[in-house]
């Protein structure tokens, strides 16, 4: 695509594609000296010096989600078992207590891991934002999936758009759209 | 020790994308022929199958005291197989082990694949396929509720949790490579794989949270792997039977399915990596590791069999000793033996570096590991049955021509999944090959050892 | 972009060799521990001697898997090549230094102690018989259990795992002691040169150490698993002759592996300072060391499940016996609970918290709560089956048990410290306690960290 083209719409998105990682985290952390947030990184694979400069260590909350799931799969577990054998405390093969912990503890660790996994799994979709095919035009490009990095804001202030493309150019963007209508070719295709 | 460890790091990110999806959606004559020779034995299988729907049970080649023969045995061997994906992906990802990153994609699909093909057996041993809902807890009008404290429901909850659990992990794995595929293609194509990629576009939120649900899904996983073959042991050790109550089994049958899985993922992947060319992403490094983890795990059931055998005579019981006496010499000695020598002897020769280099040892050893392991769950199966207490319930038991049917059906079922997985799927975790690969930088200086 | 090699810190670690000892303080403790357990043995004697000689043996297991945990973590590091604990690979192995002082405690045992099996016909009580009663049955605890085959079996298999571990041991340090003595000269201890043997290159020695014990893994792996079995059906589990476990064997060896674990966690959290290891054991180094201790503290949990739940689940008389004995009788139910605490409930859930593995005297609180644990564990397996008393006699325990253990906490404190301290305590001839070279790190373009 040409520079022409992506210099014609003006609005408040912007996007800056970098080849290089070490080029990427400079851009980023211009950015957050100069005080302006509310910008994606797009990357190919999880580099940790990205996680690490836009979450300063702060684990995921994804981890609640699997605490509560497993808590409510350990009780899930227990409940099913035991208040059903209580409701049949006839029927007791093998003449076990009605409700016998040993054996329903198997049953309980199984659930505990089935809904711990489950409710991750909900977790992950809820904070990622997955299924994600309504995000924003200038979050995708191709290219971040194969070897390039970017940087995308959503809705820059206006007041901040040229301080932005200032930065992104001088941190080596290898090139930088602004607006939603850009058309990207399909790289090695 | 390893020469030079970076002979093993491939080169760039652009080059590992199109190195991998190349060979998706590319079918050739050697694939071809594989895939019509798996569909034709599972439609073999399927055959098979009806004829025991229509006659019954009793065509399976089951008579009392054996009622437990080859569909338990194959079931026991696929959950094994089933290991070592998960294994691979998830406790060797929690200790990060750097050599899991080119094989792991392939042997979790395989895990997948293998837990689909367990979970037939239990119904083709059914006898009557159609009443398998009964197995489930839900309130129902039949006045019948299941025995929570039945192993058999263990396994229920375990298989079924164990297959859930690994097609989450192996799907939510796929998603940042399945937007590589996307991104990638055109047309139809592009949309098929955009709806399975889930919108991922790569952003840092996505990753953010990418990654810590992927370790909690290791974690998860990894106590769950160990889970699940101990509840398929416990199937026997529950039993008042010689040679089946063992509190050793839980861990010796994880071990065995860890090795068996192992080997088998050695069976299928050294062949692919020379038809795909691949050897940038899984080499003899790979190879060398997961030998010496089927190393490992042969010594841990070289040991269970040597404690076993030391137990039974120790403890002085004539029916424990009776039952691992006979196995050695009664009229299974055949199976035993060959149990013995795939599991325990086989694999030695993978100490030397030499062999467990060298492709074709690698690979003919790693089926006489799979051939061991099928007999090994034979072995404890069928020999406690036909000799337990009362000497006049002493039986023999052949493979009826209907069991070695379904058997080689369900090859040919796990081979149809893997063959379509290969040409529709990356086979190798493309995200995470791009984590070993040096990033691009423009200053060289800006690179240290963390 | 390789790691660069820190000589500095490697430097360092050497000449923190040079007038290094064990404090007074620790050594003072180590010998008051001693002095208890002497006399808490000679009183022992005088109450009940087979409770003292149980007491006696739960020390000695339990040392001897603290010392065998401990070289079995160094290779586990070898066997894996695994970076994280390399600079816990020292501290861990020369746990090591303790097994002579504890195979000659284990020949005492096997010469004085014997007597405390139901099985020997020297037995302090009535012996139980041993002979078949079925028909059919092979004869064989009369041969496996005749004392004289007992006690020369025993010491020449723990015998055998400790000359494959000082080979191990001697392999691994040897590389690291020539290296030292390249810096230290005439001021390196003289018993170095047993370990030396009159090599000068270091990095060569240390390679060729390396090199060698990468093949002994395997050996020793297979023999520690066999004679830690060993240990666990002939020491242990043949106090009740006629009780039978297969995952017993197994089951002691992966706990002894979590006993040096935790035991290594205290060394290195607690003398950080004083072994210099503050630039080398970082918050992510216990904090795998952590996971480690997570995983042995579930796999212990499992293992045990596997063990209690056929038995409870089929009901068959000889097998439930030892089990009711340890969980339902009051004098011992208490102290099974208090295990199930110690051992795995206590600490799994805290070592869940992935703060506390990073906090230094918390990860090593929890290690000492774990090893307690342990230590009433190993008591649980013995005690009941040389005690048939109604009650849990409580003084005795604190003042013979305990003392027993003290005394040999204290002689594994004092030869293990008076070692470390000699030797650079991390391994410095070692290329892997450096960071992988695809560990890399990248900074911002046109920042200043990059140097």
């Amino acid at each position: 695509m040409s520079a022409a083209h992506a210099e014609v719409a003006s609005g408040t998105r912007i996007k800056g594609i970098y080849a290089h990682l070490d080029c990427l985290l400079a851009g980023v952390e211009k950015l957050k000296e100069a005080g302006i947030s509310g910008f994606q990184v797009l990357s190919p694979l999880p580099r940790h010096e990205i996680l690490e400069v836009m979450y300063e260590g702060r684990p995921s909350p994804v981890r609640w989600w699997t605490l509560v799931g497993g808590v409510t799969g350990i009780n899930t577990g227990l409940l099913l078992t035991s208040l059903t054998a209580s409701q049949w405390p006839m029927i007791n093969p093998g003449g076990k207590p009605v409700v016998a912990l040993p054996p329903y503890a198997v049953i309980m660790f199984e659930c505990t891991i089935l809904f711990g996994a489950l409710f991750t799994l909900a977790g992950l979709i809820v904070h990622c934002g997955l299924p994600g095919f309504g995000l924003d035009k200038s979050l995708q490009d191709p290219r971040v999936s194969d070897d390039k990095f970017g940087i995308a804001f959503l809705r820059a202030s206006a007041k901040d758009l040229e301080r932005i493309a200032a930065i992104l150019s001088d941190t080596g963007a290898i090139e930088i759209t602004r607006g939603d209508d850009t058309i990207y070719e399909v790289p090695n295709a | 020790m390893h020469e030079s460890i970076d002979a093993n790091r491939p080169d760039s990110y652009a080059a590992a994308n199109r190195d991998i999806i190349r060979v998706l959606l590319k079918p050739n004559l050697g694939w071809a022929v594989l895939f019509i020779i798996a569909t034709s034995m599972m439609l073999y299988g399927f055959w098979c199958e009806f004829q025991q729907l229509t006659w019954g049970l009793g065509i399976a080649g089951y008579n009392p005291p054996i009622m437990w023969g080859v569909y338990i045995v194959t079931f026991v061997f696929w959950v094994g197989i089933g290991h070592a994906g998960t294994l691979i992906s998830a406790i060797l990802f929690l200790v990060r082990s750097r050599w899991r990153t080119g094989v792991y994609r392939a042997s979790e699909g395989m895990t997948v694949f293998a837990v689909m093909t367990a979970l037939l057996f239990p119904v083709l041993h059914l006898g009557r396929a159609w009443q398998v809902y009964w197995f489930f807890p839900y309130p129902n009008q039949r006045y019948l509720w299941v025995n929570f404290k039945s192993p058999l429901m263990w396994d229920v909850f375990a298989i079924s949790t164990y297959f859930t659990v690994s097609a989450v992990f192996f799907f939510i794995g796929l998603v940042p490579d399945l937007a590589v595929v996307r991104d990638h293609s055109t047309g139809l194509v592009k949309k098929i794989y955009a709806v399975l990629a889930l919108g991922w576009h790569g952003t840092d939120r996505q990753w953010y949270h990418y990654m810590g649900a992927y370790g909690f899904f290791a974690a998860l996983a990894a106590p769950l792997v160990l889970s699940v073959h101990s509840v398929v042991s416990w199937d026997f050790a529950m039993a008042v039977t010689a040679g089946w109550h063992s509190t050793i089994f839980p861990p010796y049958f994880v071990a065995g399915a860890i090795f068996s899985g192992c080997a088998m993922v050695i069976t299928l992947l050294l062949p692919m990596t020379y038809a795909f060319k691949w050897h940038a992403y899984v080499n003899m490094w790979h190879f060398e590791h997961l030998a010496k983890m089927c190393l490992l795990t042969s010594g841990i059931l070289t040991y269970a069999y040597g404690v076993e055998y030391f137990i039974g005579w120790y403890s002085q019981n004539a029916y424990e000793w009776g039952i691992f006496s006979w196995r050695a010499t009664g009229e299974y000695a055949w199976a035993f033996w060959i149990m013995v020598f795939c599991n325990c002897v086989a694999p030695l020769p993978w100490y030397f570096r030499k062999v467990r280099t060298n492709p074709w040892a690698l690979f003919i050893i790693s089926i006489f590991v799979n051939i061991g392991m099928w007999f090994e769950r034979f072995n404890i199966v069928i020999s406690s049955l036909a000799h337990q207490f009362d000497p006049a319930t002493h039986a023999y038991y052949r493979i009826s021509p209907i069991e070695y049917g379904i058997m080689i059906g369900s090859f040919g079922w796990f081979g149809f999944w893997f063959l379509l997985f290969l040409q529709t799927l990356p086979a190798i975790a493309i995200a995470e090959i791009k984590e070993m690969i040096a990033p691009p930088v423009r200053g060289a200086a800006h690179v240290e050892a963390k | 972009m390789n790691a660069v090699r820190n000589n500095a810190q490697v430097d360092a670690a050497i000449d923190a060799v040079k007038g290094r000892q064990l404090p007074g303080t620790v050594k003072a403790l180590a010998f008051a521990g001693i002095v208890w357990g002497i006399g808490a043995f000679g009183y022992g004697l005088t109450w009940d001697k087979k409770w003292t000689w149980g007491a006696f043996l739960v020390a000695l297991v339990y040392t001897f898997a603290i010392a065998q945990g401990g070289v079995a973590f160094g290779v586990i590091m070898q066997g894996t090549q695994a970076r994280w604990g390399r600079p816990l690979k020292r501290v861990a192995e020369s746990f090591g230094f303790f097994l002579p002082v504890a195979w000659l405690l284990l020949v005492a045992f096997l010469i004085f102690g014997l007597p405390i099996y139901p099985w020997n016909p020297a037995y302090w009580g009535t012996p139980t018989p041993i002979a078949p009663h079925m028909v059919g049955a092979p004869a064989s605890k009369e041969i496996w259990l005749n004392p004289l085959f007992f006690q020369v079996r025993t010491a020449l298999a723990v015998g055998f795992l400790i000359l494959l571990d000082f080979l191990f041991i001697r392999n691994s340090l040897g590389g690291d002691l020539v290296l030292a003595k390249q810096r230290l000269g005439d001021a390196a201890p003289s018993w170095w040169n047993f370990f030396i043997a009159g090599r000068t290159d270091g990095k060569a020695a240390g390679e060729a150490g390396l090199a060698s014990n990468y093949t002994l893994v395997p050996f020793i792996g297979f023999t520690y698993a066999i004679v830690m079995s060993l240990i666990a059906f002939d020491l242990v589990m043949s106090l009740d002759p006629w009780w039978v476990s297969n995952m017993f064997g197994g089951w002691m060896f992966m706990s002894s592996l979590l006993i040096g674990f935790s035991t290594l966690a205290v060394f290195v959290t607690v003398g950080r300072d004083w072994l210099g290891l503050a630039g080398w054991v970082k918050p992510k180094t216990t904090h795998d060391l952590g996971r480690f201790m997570l995983a042995g503290t579930m796999f212990w949990a499992y293992t045990l499940y596997a063990q209690i739940l056929p038995i409870y689940y089929t009901n068959v008389p000889e097998e439930t016996s030892f089990l009711l004995t340890r969980l339902m009788l009051p004098q011992w139910g208490w102290l099974a609970r208090t295990v199930a605490v110690l051992c795995f409930i206590a600490p799994f859930t805290i070592l869940l918290s992935r703060g506390i593995k990073k906090m230094r005297y918390p990860f090593a609180g929890v290690a000492l709560l774990s090893l307690t644990g342990f230590f009433l564990e190993r008591s649980l397996l013995v005690l009941p089956s040389v005690y048939f008393g109604d009650t849990f006699p409580t003084v005795q325990f604190l003042v013979i048990n305990v003392g027993i253990f003290a005394g040999f906490i204290g002689l594994f404190v004092l030869v293990v410290g008076g070692r470390l301290a000699q030797v650079p305590a991390v391994p410095v001839a070692d290329p892997l306690l450096f960071d992988h070279p695809w560990d890399e790190h990248v900074h911002a373009f046109g920042s200043h960290h990059g140097h």
